[in-house]
């Protein structure tokens, strides 16, 4: 069951960061990007998608040594954390900046 | 005799939680201290916030009006805050490197220093992080780095291989220190409810540690290469960059790797000198262990001035005119009075200091060697301050220019030694910051 566990977290890892870096280059390089729903947005994100791709196989590691439940929460707590860095500075920035 | 009191701990285990278990008075005037540095770097970094990075000393400010000269005659827009900027990734470098080396290479001797390095790697990479946002004018659109950064970009690079490093320090720590969390709950009862809750189900049972061996192991595999990317991409944003001389080389990305090692495991050597002075570990960091990471500190260091001498000479033997350039204004010029001291004192005597004992096998002296690891650390600062600036002071087509940082730049940089201070002390407090498995060892 934790060998299950791990190795789909380490393939959706994977797939985000193989998504992550195709958006990323597609479209900084051609028009295909266009036609990619995500990108029709006009906000690419591809970047972050590929960098949260990095966090979760990384946490492969924690999938394998806790149970479900403690392993959600680290993930959710890595990715918030990661997250929440970017909101803190550029919200205390925001409002300090003339 | 209560189950679990403090007073169940063997001597060793005691020995190792006394930062955990006594606070003097020592200890809040140190952060009494740290926090008013902390204070004063707050309130500097809010009056940069606030006037703009008119406050720092990276324009020119000799030369013409700021309006014409910042960043392009002259100036150095990148200044004491990538210096700190490099200089920090390459502390963070040696913490889990060390760490990964000795548990994939077995190197048990060396188990009591691993948390040490391994926690630096956790306080340093944020400082890192921080000191490039202190350069950037409009931190407020940091957003737009995972928005729309682009990847053909090196910092984009930088900012995949730091997070990546950060994220696998956090997991590395936490797999490394579940064991240890567990036993605190034990061991110190009046913080039972979080230890118990942070060591989340953790039984300690053979296969459970079993099992975490086998994934640190392998997380241990992972960090290396990691590792060596993270200080590589750090050089790519200098060496990619044609326009500039003085940057633009191959031998970067292993000169930047090995200053990062040579960083990272001279600040090892004097953390772990001073815990060992502070709580009279002598018996836990044998002197045995201090020479080991002292001939490790000398081995890198000999590649890192052999590798600053082969840049050197392909520069200055029929380099292109503006390298010579630059490598004169080193050499002869306005930054020689930095570049020769630096030479000399700064890694020639600490080479010395780590070498005599080569010479003489009984000389190894564990103090000398800690004043060796100190002054590396300050000369590897220095060393990058001369490889960001000089080549900023002197773009190919405009004319040399001066960069003196000014007191908010100092006060800034120095506030993340602050805040890395206080964030070790924290963990000093919570965590075993040897591994308790290394002491039953």
């Amino acid at each position: 069951m934790t060998s299950v566990k791990t190795l789909s977290v380490l393939l959706l890892g994977l797939l985000l960061i193989v998504t992550g870096v195709s958006l990323w280059v597609l479209g900084d390089s051609t028009s295909v990007v266009v036609s990619i729903p995500l990108a029709s947005t006009g906000v690419l994100w591809a970047p972050l998608i590929w960098i949260l791709g990095i966090i979760i196989t990384l946490s492969a590691a924690l999938a394998n040594t806790l149970p479900l439940k403690n392993y959600l929460a680290w993930l959710l707590l890595l990715v918030v954390g990661f997250l929440a860095i970017f909101v803190i500075l550029v919200s205390v920035t925001s409002v300090i900046l003339p | 005799m209560k189950k679990g009191s403090p007073t169940n701990m063997t001597a060793e285990e005691e020995s190792v939680l006394q930062p955990l278990l006594k606070t003097g008075k020592g200890f809040y005037i140190f952060v009494g201290v740290l926090l008013v540095l902390t204070g004063w770097f707050l309130y500097c970094w809010y009056t940069q916030l606030s006037q703009g990075l008119i406050v720092t000393g990276m324009r020119s400010i000799y030369n013409a009006p700021n309006y014409m000269t910042y960043g392009v005659a002259g100036g150095s827009p990148w200044g004491v805050y990538v210096t700190t900027f490099i200089f920090w990734i390459g502390i963070s470098h040696a913490g889990i490197a060390i760490s990964a080396s000795v548990r994939l290479m077995n190197l048990n001797k060396y188990k009591v220093v691993a948390r040490i390095a391994e926690v630096l790697t956790l306080v340093a990479l944020p400082m890192a992080g921080l000191s490039i946002v202190f350069d950037v004018g409009r931190p407020d659109r940091l957003f737009n780095l995972l928005e729309f950064g682009r990847f053909q970009a090196p910092l984009l690079w930088d900012l995949s291989a730091v997070t990546t490093y950060f994220m696998a320090t956090i997991i590395y720590l936490y797999l490394s220190l579940r064991g240890d969390i567990d036993k605190l709950a034990l061991r110190i009862p009046r913080r039972e409810w979080f230890y118990k809750r942070l060591a989340m189900h953790y039984e300690g049972t053979e296969t459970e540690k079993e099992r975490h061996k086998q994934t640190l192991w392998w997380l241990a595999i992972a960090i290396v290469p990691i590792m060596v990317t993270v200080h590589s991409v750090v050089s790519f944003v200098f060496g990619l960059m044609i326009a500039r001389a003085g940057w633009y080389s191959t031998i970067f990305a292993i000169y930047f790797v090995v200053g990062a090692i040579v960083s990272g495991v001279a600040a090892v050597y004097s953390l772990a000198w001073i815990f060992r002075w502070l709580y009279k570990w002598q018996s836990l960091i044998t002197d045995e262990v201090l020479k080991g990471i002292s001939w490790a500190l000398r081995n890198v260091l000999i590649i890192y001035i052999y590798l600053w001498i082969a840049e050197e000479l392909t520069t200055n033997y029929m380099g292109p005119s503006a390298e010579l350039r630059v490598s004169s204004f080193l050499w002869s010029g306005p930054y020689a009075p930095i570049f020769w001291p630096l030479a000399i004192i700064g890694f020639g005597i600490p080479a010395i200091i780590l070498l005599k004992p080569v010479f003489a096998r009984k000389a190894f002296n564990p103090k000398l060697a800690f004043i060796a690891s100190i002054i590396l650390n300050v000369a590897l600062w220095i060393k990058r301050f001369i490889i960001v600036v000089p080549s900023l002071l002197n773009p190919p087509l405009y004319q040399t220019g001066i960069y003196i940082p000014t007191v908010t730049e100092v006060s800034i940089i120095l506030g993340t030694f602050w805040m890395a201070a206080l964030l070790y002390v924290v963990f000093l407090k919570i965590f075993p910051i040897i591994e308790l498995d290394a002491v039953e060892a």
